[in-house]
């Protein structure tokens, strides 16, 4: 690929950054993407999960923004033996490297410690977390 | 049905970016969706599968999901949010995770049992497996997504 092509190359990235994932602009400006996603199965106690659920609507999510965490989606399973026990959710952190800072400057943050301290004040809510790095495919949509 | 799926959700950009051009053409997949009811009003569930391969058959089973497999999914209204491998011990070289969007419950049932009829799958199946199963285990998890998800 010559100069030209990759001034074309950085342009057509630039019209498309905001019609198409960050993904895809990490891609067009490293060549290959570090980006890794995260995916996280929580486990909650028994009768936990609407105040796990409460907390990740009402402060986790803004405080991962904060972080560059960036949240792709969270679901809850509709079936047995997961159905209300349970969070799914899907992180995109730059790379991996970041992905560890992220999570170090989460578990820092005062709003973090605050939040987390005053909704476990009767019980810890999660009892397990199964966590899974993981990079898109080649022939995958972007998420 | 999709179609029809597809000129409401083009209705709905339209109006967004009467609003504003640059908010609708973010948003452009959130409104789709939205524009059935939004949340579990639409009926809408996501499928999250994970596939644990046999010793060596990974790449051969990316190869058909790659070439094939996806394509047969879209066709029969199945639609792929992503696809992925896990980067670390022991789910490294030897799993597959994908998610799958459909319409509702009952339409992802319908699909997957056409699915298993269809021509194309059941030839690409026989080929890709003639020297054995490339799947040892499969997890299976429909879900829906949070009031406070970010659509996908």
């Amino acid at each position: 690929m010559n100069r030209r092509e990759v001034l074309q190359g950085v342009g057509a990235a630039m019209i498309f950054s905001t019609m198409s994932s960050p993904a895809s602009g990490f891609e067009a400006q490293s060549g290959k993407s570090d980006v890794v996603y995260e995916l996280r199965i929580y486990h909650a106690n028994e009768g936990k999960l609407d105040a796990l659920v409460a907390r990740f609507r009402d402060h986790t999510d803004a405080i991962f923004k904060r972080h560059g965490m960036q949240s792709v989606a969270y679901w809850t399973p509709t079936d047995e033996p997961l159905k209300g026990r349970t969070l799914i959710y899907i992180l995109r952190h730059p790379s991996r490297a970041e992905a560890t800072a992220n999570w170090k400057a989460f578990h820092d943050d005062p709003e973090w410690v605050k939040v987390s301290t005053a909704s476990e004040v009767n019980g810890k809510l999660v009892e397990k977390v199964d966590s899974t790095y993981m990079t898109l495919t080649d022939f995958s949509p972007k998420v | 049905m999709l179609r029809e799926r597809e000129a409401k959700g083009e209705k709905m950009n339209r109006r967004e970016m009467l609003q504003g051009i640059g908010a609708a053409m973010m948003l452009s997949t959130a409104s789709g969706l939205e524009a059935q009811g939004g949340g579990d009003a639409t009926g809408v569930v996501y499928e999250l599968r994970i596939y644990h391969t046999y010793e060596g058959k990974l790449e051969p089973l990316l190869k058909r999901f790659r070439e094939q497999e996806t394509k047969i999914f879209e066709r029969l209204g199945m639609h792929g949010v992503g696809y992925w491998t896990p980067d670390d011990e022991p789910l490294k070289g030897r799993t597959l995770v994908y998610m799958l969007r459909h319409k509702s419950r009952a339409a992802a049932t319908e699909s997957w049992a056409k699915f298993a009829k269809d021509p194309e799958w059941v030839k690409l199946k026989a080929e890709s497996e003639a020297n054995g199963a490339f799947v040892e285990k499969h997890d299976v998890t429909f879900m829906t997504l949070t009031d406070f998800s970010p659509k996908v």
